[in-house]
């Protein structure tokens, strides 16, 4: 299989206070990976890891196969780019300006990629405009950063919140954007978000990251079968059925609200059987649910845990 | 690295800030003459004698290199805030994850910002001894083959210390990050370091020859910090090209590797 990203056990220490527990996550060639999780749970400590800007406490990374122990690891990294949090901009130069530095900066000698990739995020409007981006609005910055990101023509492409900032309009055009760089030229993505369900447009695996560990790694495909194999059970006795539940289910079962749910490819009528031997069922529920509701069952697991 | 430099170089004669201290250092180099002129016309030759002043454009040229002085400070200033810049907007980030090594993007900041306060320095101190030379000679004896050697040699050692002073201000941005602290910073090394040698260059008068007598001297001309050592005499001795030569290798080569060890261990937000 080929991997653009792999971490083990990769550590992460703030002033003794442990940020990033052990996080083994590997993304493939070719997946947008959806990077889910609630503030301050680590999301963007792994990026800038795996961006180079920070050193790990513990463990490990590799990108392209080669291990950030190894020197060559900055070459890797010239086939990468990354817009982490704010974009990273020059405030006081124009965006043909700021994509110029850019330019010098990856050693590239003509810059006839700049109106391309302005086109591509769509702000060709500033081809020949004369404004700083210090007087941008935060969507055109976001916008601005990921053209500088474009501008190496990488291979993985890391976007920490891509959404923030910008106007629905905007959304739809980076989406479309990331989905026809992927289609076009199997680019890699990386991509943190809180915004589930525009996430879910566009990942093809996610993974969970709750307090600093990364809970669960999922493809597009499983997740969608769990969403569709769970049932939303209520009782007379919640707490009763969830340890029946439990007993029988194991980790499928998640507290979800007042009631339980259970997932997996389960046969419901062993579950109802199971149930109704211990309590009083008040609501069954097998229809589909989304992946906020099981971002939220999983992170209510945790949570209880 | 040459990118990096260039890259370097375009940001910060980009920045607005650049252009302001191109303003100010073309007022000081007229204002400063002119103000001296001003000063010795007041004074006459009995109270220039006690004052021992004896004004001449050799001493305001010499005299604009000084870095804790007028546009030097204004100099310096700049400097911390184009270099810490770069870790407050998070364009630093840009260059580490295009793949560029730790070590050659302090390099390329560290001669960058060489390269800027030299050239600033030189352009300035060569615009106060054109001003200058319209209100004061060069100096009051004829001028010969020996001090045109005197001023290339105390010129090289100027560019020297601005070398030096490059290279603090380079290692103090990466370990401050921060504009305010990284100047506090550099404005308390660089005057109490002056402040000091004045106080023993003031102190040697009274010692006789001898262990201490030496000692002091060399503590006085390996004082990088301290403008006088360099451009105040008509000739160099060969213990003063030592002093001043070694002093400014070994601060420079260790305020650059302090920098790049800070730098390679330091979190980038």
């Amino acid at each position: 299989m080929d991997y653009v990203l792999k971490t083990f056990d990769l550590s992460k220490k703030f002033k003794n206070r442990l940020v990033l527990d052990r996080v083994n996550m590997s993304i493939k060639r070719g997946e947008i990976y959806g990077f889910v999780g609630e503030n301050g749970s680590g999301k963007t400590t792994v990026i800038r890891l795996v961006s180079g800007l920070i050193n790990p406490n513990g463990g490990s990374i590799e990108l392209f196969g080669v291990k950030d122990t190894d020197p060559k690891i900055l070459d890797q990294r010239k086939k990468m780019g990354a817009v982490v949090e704010t974009p990273s901009i020059y405030l006081n130069m124009t965006a043909v300006d700021n994509l110029k530095m850019q330019y010098d900066i990856l050693g590239l000698k003509n810059p006839d990629k700049i109106t391309e990739v302005l086109e591509e995020v769509g702000l060709s409007y500033l081809v020949n405009d004369n404004k700083q981006a210090g007087n941008f609005s935060l969507g055109m910055r976001q916008r601005l950063g990921i053209a500088m990101a474009l501008l190496s023509d990488p291979e993985f492409l890391i976007l920490d919140e891509p959404m923030n900032g910008l106007d629905p309009t905007g959304i739809v055009e980076i989406r479309e954007l990331i989905l026809k760089l992927n289609r076009e030229k199997n680019m890699t993505f990386l991509i943190s978000s809180h915004i589930l369900t525009e996430l879910s447009l566009v990942a093809t695996t996610y993974g969970i990251i709750s307090r600093g560990r990364l809970i669960k790694e999922v493809s597009a495909s499983e997740l969608q079968r769990e969403c569709e194999r769970s049932v939303y059970l209520q009782a007379d006795d919640n707490a009763r059925l969830y340890e029946v539940l439990l007993a029988r289910f194991g980790d499928n079962v998640k507290v979800d609200g007042v009631g339980v749910r259970v997932y997996g490819n389960l046969d419901l009528n062993e579950v109802l059987a199971c149930a109704m031997q211990n309590c009083k069922l008040i609501t069954v529920d097998n229809s589909r649910f989304g992946i906020e509701e099981y971002y939220l069952s999983i992170m209510g697991g945790v949570r209880n845990a | 690295m040459l990118n990096l430099i260039k890259t370097e170089l375009r940001r910060i004669i980009k920045d607005k800030l650049f252009m302001v201290i191109g303003i100010i250092g073309i007022v000081f180099a007229i204002v400063t003459p002119l103000l001296m002129f001003g000063v010795s016309s007041l004074l006459d030759e009995k109270a220039s004698q006690l004052l021992g002043m004896s004004i001449d454009a050799k001493m305001l040229f010499f005299e604009a290199f000084n870095p804790v002085s007028d546009f030097g400070l204004v100099a310096l200033v700049l400097l911390c805030i184009i270099l810490c810049k770069d870790f407050s907007q998070g364009t630093v980030r840009n260059k580490i994850i295009s793949g560029k090594s730790r070590f050659s993007v302090f390099t390329s900041s560290f001669i960058a910002s060489t390269i800027i306060l030299c050239a600033l320095m030189l352009i300035y101190a060569f615009a106060t001894l054109c001003v200058s030379l319209i209100f004061f000679e060069y100096q009051s004896t004829p001028f010969t083959a020996n001090d045109f050697g005197y001023a290339v040699v105390t010129l090289v050692f100027k560019i020297m210390t601005f070398i030096v002073i490059s290279a603090l201000v380079s290692f103090l941005s990466v370990f401050m990050k921060n504009a305010g602290l990284c100047m506090v910073m550099l404005l308390a090394i660089t005057m109490l370091a002056s402040i000091i040698g004045t106080v023993l260059s003031t102190a040697i008068i009274g010692v006789e020859d001898g262990i201490v007598k030496n000692i002091l001297e060399i503590l006085i001309k390996t004082n990088v910090f301290l403008s006088t050592v360099t451009g105040t005499g008509v000739t160099y001795s060969l213990s003063d090209v030592l002093c001043v030569v070694l002093s400014h290798i070994v601060l420079g080569a260790l305020f650059y590797l302090l920098g790049v060890v800070v730098f390679k261990k330091k979190d980038i937000k």
